[in-house]
């Protein structure tokens, strides 16, 4: 009797972990270790337990925007597999809960981020969430299909606001990681958008794959693909890279291209042969592709400090 | 209990960062009824 209680109860009433999935915690670990980087690579020590506090702040910005995207989006959530079983349209929470916790934490995150470090990183991490809620959500992501391309700009930002909150102000360097975040952002999603086949056709969000076709979507992949290698290996020149980097970039950058024109050269039938395995590791595989550059630049700047490069 | 740990968690940070805030603004001397010679300023040396 008690187990069916409490069955009912987990059914019908939000629990805690429901109104933390509103934040999106997977795209806030990708957040929180960019902005990591961004805050340990730049040139103005930070004390550690502000840097604790602003990767956080910038963290639950990142889950505020999540919030809201979510109480936007709860329409086409619904009709997507994939994000069917989100909170809002599965109906553990509503969406107006949604709104006010995405709009609380909105305001929260700034104003502590700001006490904390700077008020150039906070106006900065207010312009990301107006960005990703307004005018990716709100207006790109149904009304054209460069959604991915420039809506990408709001997970881009990161990096930057960390390297902002060490140092108060934009640099060359914190633009170069918002621009590798950036460049990556589209062959990552048109890839997932490859293999989740009819998702997004039935949620009428004008996908590439929706109103370019797949094969146009394969040839766009590649050709962004090669403009990220080219700029990710470039940026080992930039002041904030190192012998660590470069091997990491080249060795990376060959695989992903590779994996790119591996992509191009396939058509449907060849994809529907093997479940789009191609796709789904190329899609896997840019996660880790993302990580380890900036994985790569945090050891680089640790061997600095260390005196191993000088 | 999991916005329980939230609040004390939140108030573990503002407590945190107060202190680390105001050790960052170093000493800070300033003159008060108890007369402090270290404050003083210099006299000129003739």
């Amino acid at each position: 009797m008690t187990d069916l209680t409490q069955d009912m109860a987990h059914e019908g009433e939000a629990q805690f972990g429901d109104y933390f999935a509103l934040l999106k915690p997977r795209v806030m670990t990708l957040v929180v270790f960019t902005a990591f980087v961004g805050l340990l690579v730049a040139p103005v020590p930070v004390h550690p337990f502000i840097g604790f506090c602003a990767i956080l702040f910038i963290a639950v910005g990142g889950g505020a925007s999540g919030a809201l995207n979510m109480w936007w989006d709860a329409d086409i959530d619904a009709v997507m597999r994939r994000t069917s079983r989100r909170p809002i349209p599965s109906g553990r929470v509503t969406g107006s809960e949604a709104l006010a916790i995405g709009l609380t934490l909105s305001g929260f995150s700034v104003v502590m981020l700001g006490l904390a470090t700077n008020w150039a990183a906070a106006a900065l991490l207010a312009f990301t969430i107006f960005f990703y809620a307004v005018v990716y959500s709100m207006w790109l992501k149904r009304s054209t299909p460069q959604n991915i391309v420039i809506g990408g700009a709001a997970g881009a930002f990161p990096p930057m606001i960390g390297w902002v909150a060490a140092t108060g102000s934009i640099s060359v360097e914190s633009v170069l990681m918002f621009a590798l975040i950036f460049l990556w952002t589209p062959p990552h999603f048109w890839a997932l958008a490859l293999f989740m086949r009819s998702d997004y056709d039935d949620a009428g969000v004008p996908m590439l794959t929706v109103t370019h076709g797949r094969p146009s979507t394969r040839r766009h992949i590649f050709v962004y693909t090669v403009i990220l290698a080219v700029f990710a290996v470039l940026l080992a020149l930039s002041p904030i890279s190192g012998p660590v980097y470069l091997i990491t970039a080249i060795a990376l950058n060959a695989w992903f291209v590779f994996g790119a024109w591996r992509i191009l050269r396939r058509d449907e039938t060849d994809a529907e042969g093997d479940n789009y395995l191609v796709e789904k590791r190329f899609f896997r595989f840019s996660l880790l592709y993302l990580f380890l550059h900036f994985g790569a630049l945090l050891v680089d700047a640790a061997l600095l400090r260390l005196g191993v490069f000088a | 209990m999991g916005l329980l740990l939230v609040l004390i968690a939140f108030i573990g940070i503002v407590f945190g960062l107060t202190v680390v805030k105001v050790k960052q603004l170093g000493a800070n001397q300033s003159f008060d009824r108890v007369p402090t010679p270290s404050a003083a300023p210099a006299e000129d040396s003739r």
